[in-house]
């Protein structure tokens, strides 16, 4: 007696196959979902270079003894309503020429800003966001008053 | 024995039933993707406007006089969310022309202001336009720089502003939530936060629309400011 190759699947065949399906779509809503967060990180970028430009624009409108060094934290809009993105920043001033400062002082302000989404619509995880922070820097000549 | 031919019911509801699991999945993978492209390309829209309006605004204000620079403060409320938001006016020197050697004091050569560019957001509703428009100055030719006195409300009309010479009115932006402007006298700046509002899908909320936001802050300094603090 021959066996005969019996035609069609078991339910477990389709089962499996199921399962695999669905992890497959699993992970394309998945690939989505980062895509948006992936963008919802070049809005805040956007932002967070208008924003630090902004703080280096006024602190060189400032003398030095009011540039404040402290941590400011800010928050602005950056992507959907259901989230708004804290920003933190932190001015550090480094006198490039100390000791040499007949005509005035030379200063390189460095400035670093970093930020955090937060509210429903934002990543529950820092995992696999890449850095969150920029830092940007101005040179200004602060001339004596003398 | 023969076998039976075709396929019993049970068959047919478990083949049915696996097509439906298999385009739902299906479904729900493109739903999500074009969500998501909808949603990615409203997001660099809306900061490519936003990007745009700063460039034209900042572009003007450094070519200005901080002398010259006047804003009016206006608020509106609107119902759904209940939110007061600021639509505020702007105003200042410009030249309509960089070219011609009329257009500098002979001298100093300071600019002979010969208008004045308002930039303003309307009131109408919760997407307010952001409108930069060029106006005339009532005052003869000259270099020293002034706020416009006679600047009101009527000013910050669009459309049929009937102070708008050579047609000189640009659309800068349709989704326009608050547009606020402050003046820091003490180191002559303008500063400007810009929020605009854009309604896109959002993934994974059902059929509830996600609202886009984008909020810009700037300063910008006039540098054809005489004397300088």
């Amino acid at each position: 007696m021959t066996l005969r190759p019996r035609a069609g699947v078991t339910m477990a065949e389709i089962v499996v196959a199921f399962a695999i399906i669905a992890f497959l779509t699993l992970a394309l809503v998945h690939f989505f979902l980062r895509l948006s967060l992936g963008s919802a990180k070049g809005a805040d970028q956007t932002v967070a270079f208008e924003y630090g430009e902004h703080l280096l624009d006024v602190a060189v409108g400032q003398s030095p003894a009011q540039w404040n060094t402290d941590e400011v934290v800010y928050a602005l809009d950056s992507h959907d309503s259901s989230s708004q993105t804290t920003y933190y920043s932190r001015l550090s001033p480094l006198l490039l020429n100390p000791g040499d400062n007949a005509m005035g002082d030379l200063y390189r302000l460095d400035l670093e800003v970093w930020w955090w989404p937060q509210g429903s619509g934002a990543a529950s995880t820092r995992s696999g966001m890449g850095r969150l922070s920029l830092r940007q820097h101005r040179s200004v000549f602060v001339e004596n008053q003398k | 024995m023969k076998q039976p031919r075709g396929f019993s019911v049970l068959e047919l509801v478990l083949a049915m039933a696996s097509l439906a699991m298999l385009f739902l999945l299906l479904f729900t993978i493109f739903r999500v993707g074009s969500a998501s492209y909808r949603l990615n390309l409203n997001r660099v829209g809306l900061q490519s406007e936003a990007r745009r309006l700063q460039a034209s605004l900042q572009k003007d204000l450094r070519e200005t006089s901080y002398r010259s620079v006047s804003h009016r403060k206006r608020q509106i409320t609107l119902n759904d969310p209940s939110l007061s938001v600021a639509r505020d006016g702007l105003c200042f020197n410009a030249l309509r022309s960089q070219n011609g050697v009329n257009l500098y004091e002979a001298q100093t050569g300071l600019p002979l202001w010969n208008s004045y560019l308002v930039y303003f957001a309307t009131t109408d509703g919760a997407a307010g336009k952001l409108i930069r428009a060029r106006v005339a100055d009532p005052s003869p030719l000259n270099s020293l720089p002034e706020p416009l006195a006679a600047f009101s409300d009527a000013y910050l009309t669009y459309p049929g502003n009937s102070y708008v010479v050579q047609k000189d009115v640009k659309l800068l932006s349709t989704q326009v939530l608050s547009f606020s402007v402050e003046l820091k006298d003490a180191d002559q700046r303008v500063h400007t936060v810009v929020h605009l509002r854009q309604r896109s899908g959002a993934i994974g909320t059902g059929s509830r629309q996600g609202l886009e936001n984008l909020e810009l802050l700037f300063s910008t300094r006039p540098l054809n400011t005489w004397p300088k603090f």
